[in-house]
């Protein structure tokens, strides 16, 4: 065997294990155990602001009407199932959905910042999926930059009169792909490179993790937009609930 | 174990658990403290410790099925494994390495040091996973709550906490008889048609939920709910047995640290 071909088996042989250990591809929840002590308390701290003023919104909301602590909870939840559930692919693997993107788009981001946290606390505690001292970090990169981002999108659509549909998409895709690289950049500032620092360990986090949460982002997409489309047909007394209105929407 | 809800297993052996009668506080004392303990300590030993001492107390003690409880282990298998890759390997010019490969414009390479931290990361990530593990796999969500209670996390907050947690179970069970139905009509029967059908089935689901909320509110309203939702909490004592545990733990965790500290 020459030297060339014993690097091609060699590279083959590790993209089949990047791929054969990706048949539960949930969000990317750092784990627990993966950051020292201060990022755990630094990323935390960077959350307060966000989840105080989520509090406040929904104390609004509650002193408004307080028939709405059902139907937050009732949010949470939904946000939870979603994320729990397996997307039907073809291949077999298992992937999950984020729900930052519909979650941001139905409830709003302030509301996002409390359920998200309260989500990530059950993802840790019922399916082990993160943990209670990354509980920060995590939130940071999926309730509340993920979330933002979309919100904004989605905004930022409707007023420029962009396709509608399309703005859910984007929305829900890049919201999925900005929680991707915060990540990485969280895991690169706790695991520098010798050589390049953070910004080599940032790539390589990226492009470790690229095969399953790049196909995730788009599948993401495609499926907020498939709910969007099921909700406008069905249920627009319902979104208008949640304070909601579709109604632009061809 | 429970059909309808496969994803939510940790709930179940949280019921089942033999440590289910742990004092709550000290039990998640000691798993939020063992877990400190391994990051902070960021150290081979104490991490090996702790894995090993949180494995014999929820699957020795607390009489976990072995299978399941490595079962479990593996869910955050994925992401340990990518990481460490991602930590293990390096690229640059890669001088002094002990394996080394061309890739495109550059080259991969593993160092002894990164070798290190890697395996380490991982062990480390492992070991503060039993540590979570330890409370996780004993303690309902109910008396996890009432401990944020006495960490005087606002009423809000608990409120919803109890809330979701109860709906997370009605949704998934409503989810369940939903996918049940739609797959016996042949919803699930190529890719399109999968993908329509899941996001028809989150759509319903939603629109159900909203609707339930407010069911659910009334329900509550009828049986007194006046804005403070109050539940039920057991008393479990603290019995000298369960301080000897912790003593134990305590004390293997004093001897790693001499040796480490000896070693230098």
């Amino acid at each position: 065997m020459t030297t060339k071909q014993k690097k091609l088996i060699g590279s083959v042989a590790a993209l089949s294990v990047v791929l054969g250990v990706t048949p539960n591809a949930y969000a990317m929840h750092i784990m627990e155990g993966y950051l020292a002590p201060q990022y755990c308390i630094a990323w935390g701290v960077l959350c307060i602001p966000f989840l105080v003023t989520g509090y406040l919104s929904i104390n609004k909301k509650l002193k408004e009407n307080r028939k709405n602590i059902t139907l937050l909870a009732m949010a949470g939840a939904f946000i939870f199932v979603i994320s729990s559930l397996k997307i039907p692919s073809v291949t077999g693997s298992c992937s999950h959905m984020t729900g930052t993107g519909l979650g941001a788009i139905l409830f709003g981001p302030s509301a996002v910042s409390i359920l998200g946290i309260i989500v990530l606390l059950f993802q840790a505690i019922l399916l082990a999926h993160g943990g209670l001292t990354t509980l920060g970090a995590n939130t940071f990169s999926m309730a509340i930059a993920g979330p933002l981002l979309s919100y904004g999108i989605f905004r930022l659509c409707k007023k420029l009169n962009i396709n509608q549909y399309f703005g859910i998409f984007l929305a829900a895709f890049l919201g999925d792909l900005f929680t991707y690289c915060v990540t990485s950049v969280q895991l690169a500032i706790a695991y520098p490179s010798a050589q390049g620092g953070i910004m080599a360990s940032a790539v390589k986090f990226l492009g470790v993790f690229a095969p399953t949460q790049l196909p995730l982002a788009v599948l993401e997409g495609i499926l907020t937009v498939l709910i969007m489309i099921a909700l406008k047909t069905y249920a627009d007394p319902e979104l208008k609930m949640l304070k909601l209105d579709l109604g632009e929407i061809k | 174990m429970h059909r309808n809800h496969e994803q939510i297993t940790t709930d179940c052996y949280s019921y089942l658990s033999a440590l289910g009668e742990w004092n709550t506080v000290y039990k998640v004392v000691f798993s939020v403290g063992a877990l400190v303990t391994v990051i902070a300590a960021d150290s081979v030993g104490i991490s090996a410790v702790t894995l090993f001492f949180m494995m014999f107390l929820s699957v020795g003690v607390g009489k976990i099925p072995g299978r399941d409880y490595f079962r479990l282990m593996k869910v955050p298998a994925a992401f340990i494994l990518l990481g460490g890759a991602a930590i293990v390997v390096q690229f640059g010019s890669g001088d002094g390495s002990l394996f080394r490969t061309g890739f495109f414009w550059t080259n991969l390479f593993i160092t002894e040091s990164s070798l290190s931290l890697g395996l380490h990361v991982t062990l480390k990530a492992f070991s503060a996973v039993s540590a979570l593990f330890l409370m996780t796999l004993s303690t309902p969500m109910g008396e996890i709550i009432s401990v944020f209670r006495k960490i005087r996390v606002p009423v809000l907050i608990l409120e919803l906490m109890h809330l979701i947690y109860r709906y997370i179970f009605i949704l998934s069970e409503t989810n369940q008889r939903q996918k049940d139905a739609a797959g016996s009509r042949l919803g699930y029967c190529d890719l399109t048609t999968s993908l329509r059908t899941f996001s028809g089935e989150l759509a319903n689901l939603l629109i159900m939920s909203m609707k339930k909320a407010e069911t659910y509110y009334d329900a509550m309203e009828a049986r007194g709910y006046e804005g403070n939702a109050l539940f039920w909490e057991e008393k479990r004592p603290l019995t000298a047995k369960q301080l000897l545990y912790g003593g134990l733990y305590l004390a293997i965790l004093a001897g790693a640290f001499c040796l480490v500290w000896r070693r230098g």
